[in-house]
């Protein structure tokens, strides 16, 4: 991963919204879900705007003082590693936008949580099956 | 060529056809097994699997198959089997086909359709092949793949045994006799909308036997009607799906589709064997089984493709092993169900009431008579009382007393009436006011298929560490003009109304929230999955969920709706977790 990657979320997969500032993504085909929040989902807002990890370094390292850069830079590319890795971002082109200015924080090491415990029943409505107009699916659930 | 050549042949002529117009799949639980029908292309899937929908199971996870049926038509030379015609076989009775049969291998040929069926017994494979669909006659649709079935069935020990079949959660009766006896009228007299003696309906011409355990499978949904007993059964009229073609043909009722909530699919255990007799008077007369026997033992030997003493010998231990009778129809009257519903064992008097059963209501309009008419239909609702209807109506504007009181000698329902504040707040109210120890919830614009609240009261009962069951639920549209009715496959859901709790559980995790406007059904069971309930899972179609324009549910499962179902699902997972941080 260089500096000027950027990142699309995978929406196929994954449902994701922000709910008092902490984000969480519903994994729709495996049932798992993660949270991110403090530094985690300041990175994640930023994603969603389409920077580049750079961008998202500076943007975040301006933000928070007591901080170097390189500890900035570290948990970064290990949180989107860990992204990238579970599937939720897919490389994609920069915005070039710049960045929306973060409120001043405290830089925490960025963390993605991962729970599996609710996989059966996050599974089970296959809303994500039925096309727009709802019914009859028989085009996709026909096919052997 | 040999029946292992020809079969290979053929079903390498299939593989041709799949590649060049796609391939569909249904599976199907007949009796006890798994059948996966592959067509290739879509011009057989609906005239093959229509009298069998209501066996279908979910597509994907199903597990493997018993049998695979391959199934297409087409008369291009490379996509068809060889030599595929008659005239170059030699044939048996009843369109077997001896020269292309062994050991292994069973052929039929279906002379009326031109086409033919083919069982590979090692294989677990067969073939079902015709030069045209069109050519295909109601008769088979009305009853599609009998001569595998039959072969099949008799290998297994089990018998496709020509005749109707009526019961209830207690047993069935079994109809006998000769076509024309009456059998398939007196099945369908079960689905008068003016008949509460509370039989389903299982079968009307074949119904498959397991010897063994004595009990009976539906295989077929549909029931034939000739002109004289539809004038009879108006109430069957609607659901003609062969009307325009009623002078030459009898009519096809499609029972599944017309009468949801009435199809039993079984097993259920023979309580008695009987024999429709059309002469005047009515009522049941004990009969002795050698006359019984010699009506059903000659047409099930005549209907099958490989008559054998064994089949004999089955319906012979069958047939001396329940009471017999004969069951007068007098000529151009409706056969009086409740003579039969007094061969079948009475219910056990229940000391308490073990379900309530939660019905919130908003202005429902015509459905509410069909879920409560689909409540009626579980086995303990026999007796008014043994089953707790608790009826919350959620201030509709619409006087619904009517409907309710139409119930009033079949089932005990209470009605509560409460200022309008959502579904939650009214199923919410139904279980403060629960007496049972078991809880299950019907949307008014629902239906529960016939017997699917004893299957999941029984796995409650038998699991005593197990507080949810969960089944399955299939969509159902029906078109308001047409009447005709879609099913979509088996599917498991969040919706409650498939579900049963035991009461206890709502001790334990609260009530559903009424603060949420989506998902309210989600955010209760990622509160018991988070309070660790032991919750089972069941195979069983639990509930048929009906969509339509106006309900709110059934905008909202693709596009926008869909979103708006996630967001939610993320605010309560995000609720769910600060629950546990704290």
């Amino acid at each position: 991963m260089t500096s000027e990657t950027a990142y699309r979320i995978n929406t196929e997969r994954f449902a994701r919204e922000t709910v008092d500032g902490e984000v969480i993504v519903i994994d729709m085909d495996e049932g798992n879900y993660f949270s991110m929040r403090g530094s985690a989902a300041r990175i994640w807002q930023l994603i969603e705007e389409g920077q580049s990890a750079g961008a998202i370094v500076s943007a975040l390292g301006a933000s928070a003082g007591g901080v170097t850069r390189s500890e900035v830079e570290t948990g970064v590319s290990a949180l989107l590693a860990q992204l990238v890795d579970e599937g939720i971002l897919l490389p994609a082109p920069a915005s070039g936008t710049t960045p929306a200015p973060l409120p001043s924080e405290p830089f925490m090491t960025p963390v993605l949580e991962k729970y599996t415990e609710m996989q059966d029943l996050l599974t089970l409505d296959p809303i994500h099956e039925v096309d727009e107009t709802g019914w009859p699916n028989r085009s996709r659930s026909d096919k052997a | 060529l040999t029946p292992d050549d020809f079969f290979t042949r053929a079903a390498d002529a299939f593989d041709r056809a799949v590649h060049a117009r796609g391939v569909f799949a249904r599976v199907f639980r007949i009796g006890i097994w798994r059948v996966r029908i592959c067509f290739a292309g879509p011009d057989l899937v609906e005239p093959l699997t229509r009298a069998l929908d209501h066996l279908r199971l979910n597509d994907t996870d199903a597990g493997p198959a018993d049998l695979t049926v391959l199934a297409w038509t087409g008369t291009e030379a490379d996509q068809s089997p060889p030599e595929a015609d008659a005239a170059n076989w030699q044939m048996g009775h009843n369109g077997f086909i001896r020269s292309l049969s062994d050991e292994r291998f069973a052929a039929h040929w279906m002379f009326a359709a031109g086409g033919l069926q083919m069982l590979d017994r090692e294989g677990g494979r067969a073939l079902f092949w015709l030069r045209e669909s069109a050519d295909l006659p109601y008769w088979e649709s009305g009853a599609p793949l009998r001569f595998l079935f039959d072969a099949w069935l008799q290998d297994r020990g089990w018998l496709l045994v020509h005749g109707a079949a009526v019961g209830n959660g207690r047993g069935a009766i079994l109809l006998v006799g000769a076509g024309g006896s009456g059998k398939s009228s007196t099945a369908l007299a079960c689905l008068s909308p003016h008949d509460d003696a509370g039989v389903d309906y299982l079968a009307d011409d074949y119904v498959a036997l397991n010897p063994e355990e004595g009990t009976v499978y539906s295989v077929y949904s549909s029931g034939k009607v000739d002109a004289s007993s539809l004038a009879r059964m108006p109430f069957l009229e609607p659901y003609v799906a062969n009307a325009e073609r009623l002078g030459q043909e009898k009519g096809l009722v499609f029972v599944h589709e017309a009468f949801p909530h009435k199809v039993r699919l079984g097993p259920l255990p023979v309580r008695a064997v009987v024999q429709p007799v059309i002469q005047p008077g009515a009522g049941c007369r004990p009969t002795p089984p050698s006359a019984i026997l010699k009506g059903l033992a000659a047409s099930t030997m005549l209907q099958s493709a490989r008559p054998s003493a064994a089949v004999l010998t089955t319906l012979a231990r069958l047939v001396s092993t329940r009471p017999t009778f004969e069951f007068n129809v007098a000529a151009g009257s409706v056969p009086e169900m409740s003579d039969l519903a007094a061969l079948l064992p009475a219910r056990s008097a229940l000391t308490r009431r073990s379900v309530t059963v939660v019905v919130p209501c908003y202005n429902p309009g015509p459905y509410l008579h069909e879920a409560l008419a689909s409540i009626c239909a579980q086995n303990g609702a026999r007796q008014p009382g043994a089953l707790d209807v608790v009826v919350v109506d959620d201030g509709s504007d619409e006087d619904i007393s009517p409907v309710l009181r139409r119930f009033a000698s079949r089932l005990a329902i209470r009605y509560e009436r409460q200022v309008q504040q959502g579904p939650s707040a009214a199923r919410n109210r139904g279980i403060a006011l629960a007496q049972s120890e078991y809880i299950a919830f019907l949307d008014q614009d629902d239906l529960w298929p016939a017997g699917s609240l004893e299957i999941r009261e029984a796995a409650l009962t038998e699991h005593a560490d197990i507080d949810v069951v969960h089944g399955r639920l299939r969509n159902l549209r029906r078109d308001e003009h047409t009447g005709a009715t879609q099913f979509g496959p088996p599917r498991r859901s969040f919706n409650v109304g498939g579900m049963l709790f035991r009461r206890r559980v709502f001790e334990r995790t609260g009530v559903l929230d009424e603060r949420l406007r989506f998902s309210e059904d989600v955010d209760l069971l990622v509160r018991i999955t988070e309070a660790g309930v032991g919750c089972r899972r069941i195979d069983d179609v639990c509930l048929y969920y009906r969509r339509h324009g106006s309900a709110l549910t059934g905008r909202l499962q693709g596009g926008e709706g869909g979103r708006m179902h996630l967001s939610s699902w993320a605010y309560i997972l995000k609720r769910s977790l600060d629950r546990r941080r704290t």
